[in-house]
C-alpha cells in the first residue's frame, strides 16, 4: 500500500507538473503564436509599402548576365536594359534608351542614350556600359548570351550618349532581343572592374550583390533565410511620383500549399505559384484576388520525328488524335488553358486559326491513321521522359498513356533529374519517342519561337527542337522571314511554315497556359506581359 | 537494420523473475504482435497476389468527372487528382511494395552473405580489404548513401532496388562474418577441416547452414524496412515510374493536394505503415521462436 | 582515454578518402551533363563547352578526383554548379538550420523517450504504459514522410496551431548571426519574438524528425528500467523506504542510460537521413534541402560535399556516443 502508494505520488505528481508544464507551455505557444498572427496582420496592415512575394524559385545568382530562370522578377527590378515593352503588348519603347534607328540592311544598330541615369553605385551610365555589358554577356556567355554571340561584331561608342552595334549579318528583331527578359540587362562597368575576381569579371561578386540602374536596389539577399530584400533607390532616373511600395521582399517558397497558406495569413501580397487546384481554392477566399492573363507559353509533347515508329506521319497524326485535349484542359489545368493551334501562341502575330489545326479527340479518327500507317495494330512501346517532379508533365504524360492502351500502343514514362533528361533529350539517338514540353518566346518576335522549336539547326541541344523535325520547306520559309522587314509578308511566311509542322504532326500541340495570379486584393497595378516570361513589372506595382 | 533487432529484442524480453510480467507479456505482447504480424502478411500476400483481381476498378483509369472525390461508397479510399480509384491503386501498390523488397533483400542477402563467408573463412588481406569496404559504406547514414546512389543512377524501381541493396549489403556481410569467425573455432568445424574437407565442402556443409538462420531472421525483419526504404526514395522522386501505384510515390503526388484532400495522402501512408509493421511483429515473432539467445542478447 | 580518442580520429582521414572515392565513383558513373542544365535551355554547344571546362568536367576522371582530393585537404569542396558559389560556403549557410534540426529532435527524443519510458516501466499496465507500449511499437514502421504530412494536415491546416513551413516567420528577418541556430541566437541577443517564432516553426520538423528514434529509446528505457527495478538492490532500496523519486533516478535511471545510449547513437543514422525527407517536406532551409535540389541538378561538387558532411557528423557522433558511455559508466574505459 505504501509502496504504491508513493509510485503512485512520484507518477503523479512528477507528470502531473511535467504535464501540467507541458500545457501551460502549450497554452503560451498558443496565446503566442496569436500575438504573433496580430502581430503578423498588424505588420502586413501598416505595411501598405512593403510588397511581399512568394517566389517559387531559389536564387541561383543574382548576375544580370547569367539570370536565366525565374530569378529575373527580381533582377528585372534591379537592372534594366536600353529597351522595353509596352504595357502588355510586342511594342518596343525606350527604356534607357531613348530612340534608335537601324540600317536599311538591319545590320547596324545605333542607339541614343537617356542622360542623367545613375547606377545604385554612383557612377553614371553611359556609352560605355552598354559595350561592356553586351561584352560581358557574350564573354560568359550563358543564357540569353547565345542570342548577342555571333550576331553582334563589334560595339562603337562614338560618345557617351550613343551606342553602335554592328551586327554580323542582318536581324530584323535585333531591338525585340535588346528588350528580352533577361541578358543585356545594363550594369554598372566600374563596379564590375572593382569587383572582378581573376577573369570572372566580378561573377562572383555580382552573384548576391548589384549594380544596376532599375527603380530598386538590393537591401539583402539572405541565403539561408532564402529572402531578398529590394528597397527603392532614391535616384531613379524614372523618379517616384505616383504609386509605389518602398520595399519589396522576395520570399522563397518553392512549396505551393506553402505559397497559398502565406497568402491566407497575410504574409505574402502575390504569389508565383502555377498549381491550378490552388489557385482555384484561392480565388474563392475573400480578400484575395486572382488575375488571369494570356501568355505565350505553349505546352506540347514533341514527337520523334526522325526514330521508327514516330518517324511515320501517320503515326504521329494518329497520336495527335488521341490525345483527350479536352480532359486534360480540366484534369490539368482545371479549364484554364488557351486553345494552341500551331507552335505560334494566340497572342503572337504570327499564330494560325482553329481551321489549320484538325486534331481534336477522336479514336475512331486516330485508329483508322494508325491502320494506314506502318504499324497498323499498334504493338509497339514508345518512350517519354518527363522532368522530375513536374505534376503538370506527368498528368498529360498519364492522360495519353491511358489512351494509347486503347491503340494497342504501351508508353514507358520515366522521370529523370533536369540535367540527365536534358542530357538525354538532347541527342537524337538517346532522345524519347515523346516529350512534354513548355516553352515561350526569348523575345517578342515570332521568329523566336519558331526556329528553336521546329528549325532543323535547333535539335535537341543546339536548341529547343526536342521533335527533331526538319522539313525544307519551313526552313526556306524561316530563312526568308528574317531577311525581310515587310511584317505583312513576314507574318504570312511564318504561318506557311507553321501549316507544314501542324499537318505533319511534329508534335501534340495541347495548349497556351494562362497566367493567373492570386494576390491580396489590395495589390495594384499589377502588370505582367506574356513577351517578359513570368515576371511582373516591379515599378508598377502598389498597395492601396 | 541491425539496430532494429537490438531495439526490438529487448521489448519481448521480460523481466526475470517476476511472472507477473512474463504472463502479462505473453498475453499482451507476444502472442497478439505475433497473430496481428501473420494477419497483416497475410492480408498483404493476398493483396499481392490477387491485387488486380480483387480491385473494384481499374487502377489506370482515369476520369476527369471524378476528380478528387472524397471517400463514399463508390471509392472506398476516394479518388486521385486523376479520378483514379485509389483503393484499387493502393491494392496494386501492394503487390509492387511487397516484390520490390524481396529482391532488395535478395540482392542484399547474397551479396552480403557471399562476402561475409569469404571475409569470415579466408581472413587475411580479404577480410581486411572487405571489412575496410564495409566501413566506407557504414559511414554513411543509411539512407543518404541509397539516395544518392538512386540519384545518380535516375529515377526508375530497379534503380532503387540496385540502389538500396547495394547500401544494405555490408550489414549481413558484417553479420556473417562474426558468425563464421565463431563458428570457425568450434570443435566440429575444426575436426572437419582437419579431416582434409575442402574449404567448398565445410562452407556449404557446416557453415552456411549454420548461418542461414540468423540470416533469414535478419531478412524477415528487413523486409519491412526495405518497404519503408523504397517508399522514402519514390516520395523523394528517385523511386516508381508514373503510373506505377508505389506507395511512397502516391504520396509524393498527394502532397499538393494534402490541403483539400486528406484521404489522398492518408490512405497510401497508413498502407506503408501497417505492412512494415506487420513484417516488424512477424519478424520479431520468428526470431523469438527460432533463436531464442538472440532475444536476449 | 586520449589515446583512444586520437586514435578514432586518426581513423577519420582514411575513411574520408574511401567515403570521397565511393562518392566520386558513384557521382560519374552516369553519363549525365550537369553544363547542359548550368548554361541554360537555349545554350549552344559551345556555351556547354564553355561551362564544361569551366567546372573541370572535361578533364580525364582519375584527374578530376585526384584535383577533388587534393582541394579536398585545403578544406575546399569546390563551386557548386547550381549555386556558384564555394560549397564550403553553402554548406556554412545551410548547415546551422540542419544542426538545429537534428538537435532538437534529438533533445525530443530524450525529454519525451525517456520520461515516458520511466513512467510506462514504473506503471506498467497503465495508461501511460499502454500508449508508450503502442508509441514504441508503431514508431519505426511509421514513414515520417508521412508522419509530417498528417502533422502538417492536423496541426497546420485543421488547428491552425503551428505555421507550416521554413524557419521563421516570414515578414520577420533573422536574428544575427552568432551561431546559425535562430533559437540560440535569438535567445542570445534577447529577441523573444523571434525566439518564439524559431520555436514555432521548429516544433513540428523535429517532433517529425525524432519519431523514428523516440520509439526504440521509449522502448529501450521502459524494459531496462524493469529490468533494474527487479534487481535486489532495488527491492532493498525500497524495502528501506527510501525516497522513491531519488532511487529511480540514482539506480535504476543510471543503470538505464547506457543502453538508451546506444539506441541514440545507433538512431542518429536514421535521424541524419531523415533530415532528407523532413527538410523536404517543410521547407526546412537546411543541408537536405540544398542536397535534394543539387541531386535534381546533379549539382557534383555539392552532393559530394553533403554526403561527406553528413558522414563526418555521423562518424563523429558515434566517436561521442562511445565517450558518453564513459560518462555514464565509469567502469568502462578506454
Amino acid at each position: 500500500m505504501t509502496q504504491g502508494g508513493s509510485w503512485q505520488r512520484f507518477s503523479r505528481r512528477g507528470f502531473l507538473r511535467r504535464l501540467g508544464l507541458g500545457a501551460a507551455a502549450l497554452g503560451a505557444g498558443a496565446t503566442g503564436l496569436e500575438s504573433l498572427s496580430a502581430g503578423r496582420a498588424a505588420a502586413a496592415g501598416a505595411g501598405a509599402d512593403t510588397l511581399v512575394v512568394g517566389q517559387d524559385t531559389s536564387v541561383q545568382t543574382l548576375d544580370p548576365q547569367i539570370v536565366y530562370d525565374n530569378t529575373v522578377r527580381i533582377t528585372r527590378g534591379i537592372y534594366e536594359g536600353l529597351v522595353g515593352l509596352r504595357g502588355g503588348t510586342a511594342q518596343v519603347i525606350p527604356r534607357l534608351a531613348t530612340s534608335w534607328q537601324s540600317s536599311p540592311d538591319a545590320k547596324t544598330w545605333t542607339f541614343k542614350l537617356r542622360s542623367g541615369v545613375k547606377f545604385h553605385d554612383g557612377t553614371p551610365f553611359g556609352s560605355d556600359a552598354v559595350k561592356a555589358t553586351v561584352e560581358r554577356l557574350i564573354t560568359i556567355n550563358r543564357g540569353m548570351g547565345y542570342a548577342y554571340k555571333g550576331t553582334v561584331d563589334t560595339i562603337d561608342a562614338p560618345d557617351p550618349l550613343t551606342v553602335r552595334f554592328n551586327l554580323s549579318h542582318p536581324d530584323a528583331a535585333f531591338a525585340a532581343k535588346l528588350a528580352a527578359v533577361s541578358g543585356a540587362l545594363m550594369v554598372s562597368p566600374a563596379a564590375v572592374k572593382a569587383h572582378a575576381s581573376g577573369t570572372d569579371l566580378a561573377q562572383g561578386w555580382l552573384a548576391s550583390h548589384e549594380a544596376g540602374t532599375g527603380p530598386y536596389m538590393l537591401e539583402s539577399y539572405d541565403k539561408g533565410a532564402g529572402q531578398v530584400v529590394l528597397t527603392q533607390f532614391p535616384g531613379y532616373w524614372g523618379g517616384w511620383g505616383g504609386r509605389h511600395v518602398k520595399r519589396i521582399i522576395f520570399k522563397i517558397t518553392p512549396e505551393a500549399s506553402t505559397q497559398r497558406l502565406m497568402l491566407e495569413q497575410q504574409d505574402a501580397d502575390v504569389l508565383t505559384l502555377v498549381a491550378p487546384d490552388i489557385i482555384d481554392a484561392l480565388a474563392k477566399e475573400s480578400g484575395i484576388k486572382v488575375l488571369s492573363f494570356p501568355t505565350m507559353r505553349i505546352f506540347y509533347i514533341a514527337m520523334h520525328c526522325q526514330r521508327e515508329p514516330l518517324k511515320d506521319v501517320k503515326i504521329r497524326q494518329a497520336l495527335s488524335y488521341a490525345f483527350d485535349y479536352e480532359s486534360a484542359r480540366s484534369l490539368i489545368f482545371n479549364g484554364n488553358l488557351e486553345a494552341l493551334y500551331g507552335p505560334l501562341p494566340n497572342a503572337d502575330p504570327a499564330h494560325l486559326s482553329p481551321a489549320d489545326k484538325p486534331y481534336k479527340f477522336d479514336m475512331a479518327k486516330a485508329k483508322q491513321l494508325l491502320g494506314e500507317s506502318s504499324h497498323p495494330n499498334g504493338g509497339f512501346t514508345l518512350s517519354l521522359f518527363l522532368f522530375q517532379g513536374d505534376q503538370t508533365f506527368r498528368k498529360a504524360a498519364e492522360i495519353l498513356q491511358n489512351q494509347l492502351k486503347q491503340l494497342n500502343i504501351s508508353l514507358n514514362i520515366q522521370e529523370m533529374s533536369s540535367s540527365v533528361l536534358l542530357d538525354k533529350a538532347g541527342k537524337p539517338d538517346t532522345a524519347p519517342d515523346l516529350l512534354p514540353v513548355r516553352n515561350y518566346p526569348d523575345y517578342a518576335d515570332p521568329s523566336a519561337m519558331l526556329d528553336a522549336t521546329f528549325g532543323k539547326d535547333a535539335w535537341g541541344s543546339a536548341g529547343w527542337n526536342f521533335s527533331f523535325y526538319a522539313n525544307d520547306k519551313v526552313e526556306a520559309y524561316m530563312k526568308e522571314a528574317n531577311q525581310i522587314t515587310n511584317q505583312a509578308r513576314r507574318m504570312q511566311l511564318f504561318k506557311n511554315a507553321q501549316k507544314i509542322v501542324v499537318d505533319e504532326a511534329a508534335a501534340i500541340f495541347i495548349g497556351t497556359l494562362i497566367n493567373r495570379v492570386p494576390m491580396r486584393a489590395d495589390v495594384q497595378g499589377y502588370s505582367y506581359n506574356p513577351a517578359l516570361g513570368n515576371t511582373f513589372d516591379l515599378y508598377a506595382i502598389s498597395k492601396s | 537494420m541491425l539496430s532494429s533487432t537490438l531495439a526490438s529484442a529487448t521489448s519481448v524480453r521480460a523481466g526475470p523473475g517476476t511472472s507477473y510480467l512474463r504472463r502479462s507479456f505473453r498475453l499482451l505482447g507476444r502472442i497478439p504482435a505475433a497473430w496481428i504480424g501473420v494477419a497483416i502478411v497475410a492480408l498483404l500476400l493476398l493483396a499481392a497476389l490477387a491485387g488486380p483481381a480483387v480491385a473494384p476498378q481499374d487502377p489506370y483509369h482515369i476520369s476527369a468527372a471524378d476528380k478528387l472525390r472524397p471517400p463514399s461508397p463508390a471509392h472506398w479510399f476516394g479518388t486521385d487528382d486523376l479520378g483514379r480509384d485509389l483503393l484499387s491503386r493502393v491494392l496494386t501498390g501492394a503487390r509492387i511494395s511487397l516484390a520490390v523488397s524481396v529482391v532488395v533483400l535478395a540482392l542484399a542477402m547474397t551479396l552480403g552473405v557471399g562476402l561475409g563467408l569469404i571475409a569470415g573463412y579466408w581472413g587475411g588481406w580479404a577480410d581486411e580489404a572487405l571489412m575496410r569496404t564495409t566501413d566506407v559504406f557504414l559511414a554513411f547514414p543509411r539512407l543518404v548513401l541509397a539516395i544518392v546512389i538512386a540519384a545518380t543512377l535516375g529515377a526508375g524501381l530497379s534503380n532503387t532496388v540496385f540502389a538500396i541493396a547495394l547500401s544494405w549489403w555490408p550489414w549481413y556481410t558484417r553479420l556473417v562474418r562474426g558468425q563464421i569467425l565463431s563458428l570457425r573455432e568450434m570443435e566440429y568445424v575444426q575436426a572437419a577441416v582437419s579431416l582434409g574437407g575442402g574449404p567448398r565442402r565445410i562452407l556449404m556443409r557446416h557453415l552456411l547452414p549454420n548461418v542461414a538462420t540468423t540470416v533469414v531472421i535478419q531478412a524477415s525483419i528487413d523486409i519491412g524496412f526495405a518497404i519503408l526504404a523504397t517508399a522514402s526514395l519514390s516520395f523523394i522522386g528517385l523511386g516508381a515510374q508514373p503510373p506505377t501505384p508505389e506507395w511512397g510515390a502516391l504520396i509524393a503526388q498527394a502532397r499538393s493536394y494534402m490541403v483539400d484532400a486528406w484521404w489522398y495522402p492518408t490512405f497510401p501512408g497508413l498502407a506503408i505503415f501497417f505492412a512494415v509493421l506487420g513484417f516488424n511483429l512477424l519478424g520479431n515473432a520468428i526470431r523469438d521462436a527460432f533463436d531464442p539467445k538472440l532475444g536476449s542478447k | 582515454m586520449t589515446r583512444y580518442v586520437l586514435r578514432r580520429l586518426a581513423l577519420l582521414p582514411p575513411l574520408l578518402v574511401g567515403v570521397s572515392l565511393l562518392l566520386f565513383v558513384l557521382t560519374h558513373l552516369v553519363p549525365a551533363d550537369p553544363a547542359k542544365l548550368i548554361a541554360g535551355e537555349h545554350a549552344g554547344p559551345e556555351q556547354i563547352e564553355a561551362v564544361r571546362h569551366a567546372f573541370g568536367l572535361d578533364r580525364p576522371l582519375p584527374e578530376q578526383y585526384l584535383v577533388f582530393l587534393e582541394k579536398l585537404g585545403r578544406g575546399d569542396l569546390g563551386v557548386s554548379m547550381l549555386t556558384n558559389s564555394p560549397v564550403t560556403a553553402d554548406l556554412e549557410q545551410y548547415f546551422p538550420a540542419t544542426i538545429e534540426l537534428a538537435a532538437s529532435a534529438m533533445l525530443l527524443t530524450i525529454v519525451l523517450g525517456i520520461p515516458i519510458g520511466v513512467v510506462s516501466a514504473v506503471r506498467r499496465g497503465g495508461t501511460v504504459d499502454l500508449a508508450a507500449q503502442l508509441l514504441s511499437l508503431s514508431g519505426l514502421p511509421f514513414p515520417i514522410f508521412f508522419f509530417g504530412i498528417l502533422l502538417q494536415l492536423v496541426f497546420v491546416r485543421w488547428l491552425g496551431w503551428f505555421p507550416l513551413s521554413g524557419r521563421l516567420a516570414v515578414t520577420a528577418a533573422a536574428p544575427p548571426h552568432i551561431t546559425g541556430l535562430y533559437v540560440v541566437d535569438s535567445l542570445l541577443t534577447g529577441r523573444l519574438g523571434d525566439l518564439q517564432s524559431s520555436l514555432m516553426h521548429l516544433a513540428l520538423p523535429s517532433l517529425t524528425l525524432a519519431l523514428s528514434s523516440l520509439a526504440p529509446t521509449v522502448r529501450m528505457t521502459r524494459s531496462t528500467m524493469l529490468e533494474s527495478l527487479s534487481q535486489d538492490y532495488m527491492r532493498t532500496a525500497w524495502a528501506k523506504g527510501l525516497a522513491s523519486v531519488r532511487v529511480l533516478l540514482h539506480h535504476a535511471l543510471r543503470n538505464a542510460l547506457i543502453p538508451v545510449i546506444t539506441v541514440l547513437g545507433l538512431y542518429t543514422g536514421g535521424l541524419l537521413g531523415g533530415v532528407f525527407l523532413v527538410e523536404l517536406i517543410f521547407t526546412w532551409p537546411g543541408v537536405g534541402l540544398y542536397s535534394v535540389n543539387a541531386i535534381t541538378a546533379l549539382d557534383y561538387p555539392a552532393i559530394m560535399g553533403t554526403s561527406l558532411l553528413l558522414t563526418v557528423v555521423f562518424v563523429l557522433v558515434n566517436l561521442g556516443v562511445d565517450l558518453l558511455y564513459a560518462v555514464v559508466d565509469p567502469r568502462i574505459r578506454y
